[in-house]
């Protein structure tokens, strides 16, 4: 009795959880069926989830209106290189923390850290002028280059090298190899969980990014996709099947590598939030 | 004791490799922009004039920022779009954690379906909002009317209501990264504790209000701090739905910050806009920590 009163729980709490699952994702699936319909059929009542006319000329306007491949190509460019200077940096910086001695390291950890309150808004407007003293202004440096420090990922890198033994690190010292090598043959191979994790946090990060784009770069053939996207709404104002196939196009690569990745995605997320 | 001090060198030496990067990104992008701001803020100087136009005009600036309607709105709305959005965000993820942490089927895919809005391109997910919101042809009014609304609210056309879209689709974005962030302090509560209550005969509700509430409050605690922090920086929801509009409905402080410097170029009344903004989030945020002893049980 008691199983069949158990099993009736579940069921009826799966079906709740699953219709609020599907409400979240509504409006993805209603860009995605919208970018396939004409015009005329995008707010047709009763809405069609599939369309009886399939317009694929949305998709043809997106990326021949816009230099939509460019777009593409800026932000991959940018991204990987946000990922590759935070993995790079921030695991060195957070093995110092954890593991070495220095003068001052609390000193400077703790202003590190204090940093992590601090809104991006605060430091942007002399940020961009010294980007513009550099002559840096619509270039992807204005992007890429402010990554180099990154106070939260210093911070979730250090809270994991802290767990590692002392001992390994000893041992490899005892066998020869200085500090570097230690670091790059012994711990770091060691981190791959959180290096796998902090990059795709990183990840989104960088493709994401849109205040620093949308305020350093004004030529439209160095901008991003967050940026660039927003243009659509401006230029189809009542065009929205073409607003919606390039929406669609610009979600299509951050999921298929959330899909992908999407294991170490939502344990990197929860580790750098309980940890961080 | 030569070999000591050699020895106390080398071991600077190697930890300020290590963290040199840093430390220079650090001191060009954080520590000096940081004191040029605070120096801007006391500046009077609008960047189309040249370094020549610039004077030193002490609090003015600051003067100004709170004589200023857009400034007053931009506060007044942050504090609104907080107290509209983050007690609903953690109340709802909350909830959510706790159900999803049972054991339910598809735990996977559901985790995904939340979490799909956190990795969405923003700009494109608010084009979407702001189509789904339309006042006269979107869904969610056709929708309404559909079931006998007769004058459905028009959203972000609206005064009243543009605030509340922008936080709709601010906490849509977020719920699911809040979630993930609840399960994981979930997962940190021993079963032994639940299993011992239901011996004793507590119900579920007690055993959530006793036994979940208090001991998943440290991760309450952690995202109540940063998501609001978060939220105080919510811009690209405001730039792309709004404008800020209509009239000053959705004005935010950073927004503010946006449109004076970077559409009007008075760089030095932006820069006091932004240490007040900075203020406001150091005394918020203080506020929390202190509150913490009240309600916050670290095991």
């Amino acid at each position: 009795m008691n199983t069949v009163k158990a099993k009736i729980m579940r069921w009826s709490l799966s079906m709740v959880l699953g219709v609020i699952g599907i409400a979240m994702i509504l409006p993805i699936l209603w860009m995605v069926s919208s970018a396939f319909k004409y015009e005329s059929d995008v707010f047709k009542i009763p809405m069609q989830w599939i369309p009886d006319y399939v317009n694929l000329n949305n998709f043809k306007t997106a990326v021949t209106d816009f230099p939509y491949f460019t777009w593409y190509f800026n932000t991959f460019k940018t991204t990987i290189i946000v990922v590759l200077v935070t993995l790079l940096f921030s695991s060195m910086s957070g093995y110092a923390f954890a593991k070495l001695k220095f003068k001052g390291k609390d000193f400077i950890f703790f202003l590190f850290i204090a940093t992590l309150m601090i809104p991006v808004q605060v430091r942007v407007i002399p940020q961009f002028m010294m980007f513009k003293s550099w002559d840096m202004i619509n270039k992807h440096w204005t992007i890429t280059l402010p990554w180099i420090y990154n106070g939260f990922s210093i911070f979730l890198m250090r809270q994991f090298f802290t767990s590692i033994p002392n001992e390994l690190i000893e041992a490899a010292k005892i066998d020869g190899s200085n500090d570097y090598w230690t670091f790059f043959k012994v711990v770091l191979p060691l981190a791959k969980p959180s290096l796998s994790a902090l990059g795709i946090l990183s990840f989104t990060w960088g493709w994401n990014a849109y205040f620093g784009p949308l305020i350093y770069i004004s030529d439209t053939t160095k901008q991003v996709l967050a940026v660039g996207i927003a243009s659509f709404k401006a230029e189809y104002s009542n065009n929205f099947s073409v607003q919606m196939a390039g929406s669609t196009l610009a979600l299509i690569p951050i999921i298929i590598v959330y899909l992908i990745a999407q294991k170490q995605f939502i344990e990197g997320i929860a580790l750098s939030g309980v940890k961080g | 004791m030569r070999t000591r001090r050699k020895k106390h060198i080398k071991q600077n030496i190697v930890g300020y490799t290590f963290i040199l990067p840093s430390l220079i990104g650090f001191i060009l992008f954080m520590a000096y922009p940081l004191f040029h701001s605070l120096f801007l803020s006391l500046m009077n100087w609008n960047m189309f004039k040249g370094l020549e136009g610039s004077t030193f005009i002490g609090f003015d600036n600051y003067k100004a920022v709170f004589e200023n309607e857009y400034f007053r709105a931009g506060i007044m709305n942050n504090i609104k779009f907080v107290i509209m959005a983050v007690p609903l965000l953690l109340i709802v993820s909350m909830l959510l954690a706790t159900l999803l942490n049972r054991n339910i089927w598809g735990r996977g895919a559901l985790r995904t379906m939340y979490f799909m809005p956190y990795v969405a391109t923003i700009t494109a997910a608010a084009v979407v909002f702001s189509a789904l919101f339309h006042p006269e042809f979107g869904p969610i009014n056709s929708f309404l009317r559909a079931i006998g609304v007769a004058d459905p609210p028009s959203w972000t056309a609206s005064v009243k209501w543009a605030l509340p879209t922008v936080a709709l689709f601010w906490i849509w974005k977020n719920l699911g990264y809040c979630v993930v962030i609840f399960l994981a302090g979930l997962q940190g509560i021993p079963k032994s504790y639940y299993e011992a209550a239901s011996i004793d005969g507590a119900s579920k509700f007690s055993q959530f209000m006793h036994i979940t509430l208090p001991l998943v409050s440290p991760t309450t605690f952690f995202l109540a701090v940063t998501t609001v922090i978060a939220s105080f920086q919510v811009f690209a929801e405001v730039n792309v739905m709004t404008e800020g509009g209509p009239g000053t409905a959705t004005v935010t402080l950073v927004y503010h910050i946006y449109e004076t410097a970077f559409k009007r170029y008075q760089m030095g009344y932006a820069s006091a806009v932004s240490w007040v903004f900075f203020a406001l989030v150091v005394v918020v945020t203080a506020i929390q920590w202190m509150g913490q002893k009240k309600w916050v049980k670290y095991v």
